[in-house]
Order: C-alpha cells, then structure tokens, then sequence
C-alpha cells in the first residue's frame, strides 16, 4: 500500500477547516496539523513536516504571504494551495510567485477542491 | 643476409637470408639503430669488419650463431642509408680485400634494385589512387546529376509552396484585417509581435503596435496595481513548470477598463477589455510566446452594471418593504412628509447662503434639520434613513471643523440631499404598489359582507344543532365592509368566542325556553359602528346572561376572594368577575372549561391592535360585550 500524503490545513476558520478535512477524507492522506494562524502554522509544520498545505491567505497573526515565504525556507519541496478571496488575483498571483504549487479561489465547491487537490498529489 | 631500416621504428629488419643461418636467426629478426656492428654500419655509413667477433666489443650474439667473423656493409642509395649487407662466417678473419669490394659493389647495386622497386611499388600506389580517383569522381558527376534532379523537384516544390504561402497570407491579412477581437503574439521580453490584427489598433488607440511592449502600453491606460499584477502573470505564464489553467484564473486583465485621455490628457471616455492569454509550447516544453486574444466587453458590461444596480433597488425597496411592514401607515405618512419638508427646508437654505460669514450658522440649521429626521426615523427604526441621517450628519460636521468653509463644500451636501429626496419618492411609490395589490387583492365589499355572515351563521347552525337548539343570527346593523381590513380577523375570532359560549352555557334549549316563555330560537344580535376614532362592535345574546352564582363560586373555590367579600357585590360587579385572569388556568380553557368564553384570550386578541373588550351589562336573561378597536386614516 502506497504511503499515506502528509496534510496540513490552515484557515482562520474551524469549519472551513473542518470542511476541507472532510472532503479530502476519500484520497489516501492523513492530516497530520489544523492551524488557525500563521504562527501555529509555522510551528506545527516544523513538527510535523507535510507534504502539502492547505494555507488560507488572510489570517490573523500573520499573514498567509509571510507564512508560505517562511514554510517554502523550511521546506522548498512542499506543496501549497492558497485559498483565498476570488476577486483577490494580485495576493495569487503574489503566492504562486512564491513558491505555491496551485490556489484555490473562496467560495470553493468540494468539487473544485478535488480537481485542485488532485493536480498536487 | 639484407635487413632493411626502418625508419619508423629506427631499427633494421631481417628481408632476405641465405647460407647456413636461415634456420638460426628468427625471420623477424630485428637489430637496433647502433646496434651491434650492423647498426654501426648503418649509422656509420661504413663498412665494418671483424676477423674475430670475440674480440670485437659491438659484435652483439642475436641468435644461436657461431660466427667468428662478420662483414657489414651499408646499403647507401645517394646519401641515405637503405639497410646493411650482412655476412657472417664460422671462421677467423674469413673476408679478403677482395671480398670488401666485391660486396660494396653488390651493395650498390641492391641500394638501386631497392630503390627501383621502392619507385615501382610507389607508382603502383599512385596508379591505384588514380584509378580511385576517376571513379570517385564519376560516381560524384552521378550524384550531382541525381543531386541537381532533386534540385530542380525541389524548386517546383518551393514554389508550390511560396504560392500557398502567399495565398494564405492573404487570408491572414484578410482575418487580421476583419476580425473584431484583438489578435497578437507576445514574446518572453513582453513585446507585441510584427503580426496583429487590425481592430487591436483601435483598442489601443495606437497606429503602430509592432514590437510595442505590451506593458507600457498598459501603464497609462489601467490602473497601477492592474499592471502589476500582469506583469507578475505574464513573468508566470513564461514558467514552463507553472499549471496553465491555474493561472487562467488569476488572469488580472479579465473585464478591465481602459481610461482614454485627449492630448491635453483629459480623459475622454472607457472601455472594457477582457484578455486571454495561451501558451505556445516548443518541442522541448519551452514556452516561446504567448497568444493573446482581446475582445471588447464594455456593452456586457454596461449592461451587468445596469443589472446589479437594478438588483440593488430592487433589494433597496425589498428592504424598505419589510422593514415599514412594522410601522403604523399613519406614523410612515407623517415620517415621509415630515422628512420631505426638512429635506426641502436643508436644499433650499445651502442653495440661497451666498455670504461666506453666514456659512457656518447655515450648517447649523441643516444640521438641526438633519437630526430631526434621525430622530424620526429611529422612532420608527427606519434603518435606512437613520444611516442616511446620520451620514450627513457626519458630513457636516467634518466640513464645520474647517477653518475656512467655502460653497463648494455645499455643493455635496446638496447632491446628497438630493439623493435622499430622490429615495422618499421612491419609498412613497413603494408604499402606494403596497396600497394598490392590497386593493386589488381585497374581496369586494358586497362579498366580503355576505362571506362574514355566512361564516357566523355557518357556526351558529352547527354548533346549535349539536347542543338541540335553536338560534337566530341578527345583523342589520352589522356592516362587515366597515371594518378595517386588519381587524377582520380578530373580530372574527371574538364573535366565533362569544357565540360558543352564547350557544353552549348561554341560550337554552327549545324546551327550556318553552318554559321560560321565551322564543322558541335563541337570539344572537351584533352591530357595528364608527364613533370618532373607534370602531365599536356590539355583541348580545338572549340567554341566561353571564352565570354570576358560578362566577362567585369558582372565585371562593380560587382563594381569590372570600365569600364574605362577594356577597356584598352586586350582579354587575359579580358578572365582572368573567375578566379575572386569575381565576383562568394556564390551558387556554375556558372559565369553566372548554366551551366557556375565555376572556383572557379575547382580551390577548384585541390587545394586539391595542382593543378592549368591555362588558355592557348583563341580567338574568341576557349579556352584552362591547368590542372597541382605534381606526386611523389609512395610507392613500
């Protein structure tokens, strides 16, 4: 059996947070950190070193364009979806540019997660 | 023997053996330069002798050989030394003078054979590459032949081809020329492309696009951080390794406006443009340039804009719908009007201060004006005029704090108020579609009459059946077209009250009004009427009136009165006790029970629309209610 991909989901929001963890529950992942900050972020990925994040952009704390910046220091082989405000393209753009993998733009469909989960695994 | 030098290999080697030692020395024997008394002869270019090799010191053994004497003699061809002449003997000091000469003539003449077969093997070779040569070059003509066919089907081929290639770019030129959308080809240095369509130019508003970068062009026409933002999209869309389509929707330059501006800078007018960019990939994955198309999209959205901001007062009104839903239309009417003459009062006193010395006592008026109408509205918890209100009032106040006030400051609070005259209409119009359905929606009078008789009757036959009575249902005053709409259903419900109780405690049965020498059919009277600012509605029946002895009994058995305190109440008094609410229970039931009026429920009725419930009088053989409910000249 192939080895389960390493997850960490951070947003500001639990029940985004609870929502995305539930509808990713049919691809073989563990979800090894939730974080609600950016500082928690930072410190749960150097515990837990994911695959891929799952990064909310506007959190409190710290934002998500300094978490990813620090996160890809750490670690420039991991994986990072952004999500964050449709209208909000220049913050994309920002985070691709920095080393994102793939963004997701809010509101999201399950079905629009997938498709841009499944492009990272 | 002969050896022959090798020049390669600096040495000499064994070519031709005779006499006795052709079974001694190996066929490829090999004597070094200097080597041994043959290799001085070859180096020396002189003849070498030796009567007794054992006593010679370059005498060098080779092989098995027993010689005691040797000769050697160099094979001289002008002044090279070809080889040696080597003979060697078993005994001592075996060459004579004789012999010396002897072999350097022998020499000589195998220097020449040498040399003459040496000439002879090299023209050989030279005929031999010769004929290589000619044939080599015939087969070339063959190919140059074949070659220069192939030439002359080529040429036909290019100019098939140069005529295709003309022919199609004509029709490029003519899709170039006539295609609406914006056509153009951007390389990874952000320049536009030598070949674009020709409406890109009237995009642009520029003649020459050609190697333009894109980018500049941009700067002046959209706004800074738009510009930005394609700048890092274009920088992405040029990385190989980045998805595509996720880019796609980061596409900073989708439904973008485009500022024009004259000579002197003024602007002009917009347009929208909506950009699509698509990667053209070499063999090797590089992204060479990028496709872009250009379509204008500023009627879409003129047309998305007129929708959202018609969605917006439709949602505006909806808001406004609900939120007066709550008021009495008689407060809302005097809201409006009161609101349209401060708002006219606030216009009229910005638009006639002319002396700047005034300004300030001027603000202070409208100022006043202004939270008049907050007031107001919040009384009535009109959000939005109660923001509206206290927006200006902010206004105002920031303009107030500046040391120096001038006209110009006037001028947005008059646009603002004129704004708001501008939703009073609107709220009015609402007000009156409201008025209108409602029209259209009500039963008409005659109808609406005949159907709220008929529901009481309706009851009244059941519920009399049932109980084997009687009851008659008089209504000649009872005009069910005056009551106000929002009334009806509450008097509907009081009356349906009264008459449960009139039909099972009050009125008696046939039998018993027999013997009462009453009527056989029990008598229900109801009326209506219309006295200064109340609407009264009279209830009366013909039976046994309000069970005072049961009243007062359930009052003792309550502990809310003592007997004592009762019986020195007269029947009025006693029949009063009917709106005790102490003396009902919690279960909604009657006095005593189910089918007994319950008074408290009544009473919660009306006082919703701020009614009363009051009882007139009562006997032995009847009770009358009075039902008073306020009217207030409705909305028109």
């Amino acid at each position: 059996m192939s080895e389960k991909v390493k997850v960490m989901i951070v947003d500001d929001s639990s029940i985004i947070r609870k929502v995305i963890e539930k509808q990713l529950t049919t691809y073989n992942i563990e979800v090894v950190g939730r974080a609600g900050d950016g500082v928690e972020a930072l410190e749960l990925f150097k515990k837990t070193h994911p695959d891929i994040v799952t990064l909310d952009i506007t959190m409190p704390e710290m934002d998500g364009l300094q978490v990813l910046e620090e996160i890809i220091k750490i670690d420039n082989s991991v994986k990072v979806m952004v999500i964050t405000a449709m209208s909000d393209k220049a913050t994309g753009l920002k985070a691709i540019k920095l080393g994102a993998k793939s963004f997701l733009g809010k509101p999201f469909t399950e079905e629009k997660l997938k498709e841009t989960f499944e492009k990272l695994i | 023997m002969i050896l022959l030098y090798d020049s390669d290999e600096k040495a000499y080697k064994l070519r031709a053996i005779a006499g006795g030692y052709k079974t001694v020395f190996p066929a490829d024997l090999i004597i070094k330069e200097n080597e041994g008394m043959i290799g001085k002869a070859g180096s020396s270019k002189r003849i070498q002798i030796s009567g007794d090799v054992t006593k010679d010191p370059n005498y060098v053994k080779k092989a098995g050989e027993i010689t005691k004497s040797e000769m050697c003699v160099p094979i001289i061809s002008g002044n090279t030394v070809l080889g040696v002449l080597d003979m060697q003997s078993i005994e001592e000091n075996a060459f004579s003078e004789a012999d010396i000469s002897a072999v350097e003539m022998l020499s000589t003449q195998v220097a020449t054979a040498i040399n003459n077969a040496r000439l002879f093997e090299k023209a050989q070779h030279e005929i031999k590459v010769r004929e290589k040569a000619e044939a080599d070059l015939i087969e070339s003509h063959n190919e140059v032949l074949e070659a220069k066919k192939e030439m002359e089907i080529i040429f036909e081929e290019l100019q098939r081809s140069h005529a295709e290639i003309l022919d199609a770019k004509n029709e490029t030129d003519i899709i170039f020329q006539n295609v609406e959308e914006g056509l153009f080809l951007l390389n990874s240095d952000g320049k536009i492309g030598s070949q674009y369509s020709a409406s890109l130019k009237k995009m642009f508003n520029v003649d020459d696009l050609q190697h333009h970068d894109f980018l500049e062009l941009l700067k002046d026409k959209i706004d800074a951080k738009t510009t930005a933002s394609t700048e890092e999209y274009l920088e992405l869309m040029f990385k190989k390794d980045i998805d595509e389509s996720m880019l796609n929707e980061l596409n900073p330059l989708t439904d973008v406006e485009f500022s024009f501006s004259n000579s002197i800078g003024v602007w002009t007018h917009s347009s929208y443009y909506s950009f699509k960019f698509k990667r053209i990939v070499e063999e090797n994955g590089d992204i060479e340039e990028l496709i872009v198309t250009v379509v204008d999209v500023t009627d879409e959205k003129k047309l998305k804009d007129q929708l959202e901001e018609t969605e917006v007062n439709q949602k505006r009104q909806m808001d406004w719908l609900l939120s007066i839903l709550h008021v009495e239309p008689e407060l809302l009417q005097d809201f409006i009007e009161s609101a349209q003459s401060e708002l006219d009062f606030m216009e009229t006193t910005l638009k006639n201060s002319r002396k700047p010395s005034e300004y300030r006592s001027v603000l202070r008026k409208v100022y006043r004006s202004v939270h008049l109408v907050k007031g107001n509205a919040s009384l009535l918890d009109l959000k939005y005029f109660i923001n509206f209100s206290k927006v200006l009032e902010e206004k105002i106040t920031k303009i107030e704090r500046n040391e120096k006030i001038s006209g110009m400051d006037f001028l947005a609070l008059v646009m603002d108020i004129d704004e708001g005259k501008n939703v009073l209409h609107e709220l009015t119009d609402v007000i009156k579609r409201i008025g209108k359905i409602q029209e259209n929606f009500r039963p008409k009078r005659d109808y609406e009459k005949k159907l709220f008789i008929q529901t009481l009757e309706n009851y009244i036959n059941s519920s009399a059946n049932e109980e084997n009575k009687k009851v008659d249902l008089i209504h000649e005053q009872f005009d069910s077209g005056e009551i106000p709409y929002r009334y009806r259903l509450v008097i509907k419900e009081v009356l349906i009250e009264l008459i449960k109780n009139s039909i099972f405690n009050s009125i008696e049965t046939i039998d018993e009004r027999k013997k009462l020498r009453k009527k056989e059919s029990g008598t229900i009277y109801i009326s209506t009427e219309k006295i200064k600012n109340k609407f009264i509605v009279k209830y009366r029946d013909d039976g046994r009136g309000i069970p005072v002895d049961e009243l007062k009994k359930k009052a003792i058995e309550s502990g809310v009165y003592t007997e004592e305190e009762l019986n020195s109440w007269n029947v009025q008094k006693l029949a009063s006790l009917i709106f005790n609410s102490e003396l009902y229970g919690l279960d909604s039931k009657g006095i005593f029970g189910n089918r007994t009026m319950n008074m408290e429920t009544i009473k919660m009725k009306l006082r919703r629309h701020s009614g009363i419930i009051l009882l007139e009088s009562s006997g032995e053989d009847y009770f009358e209610f009075i039902i008073e409910l306020p009217i207030k000249e409705e909305i028109s």
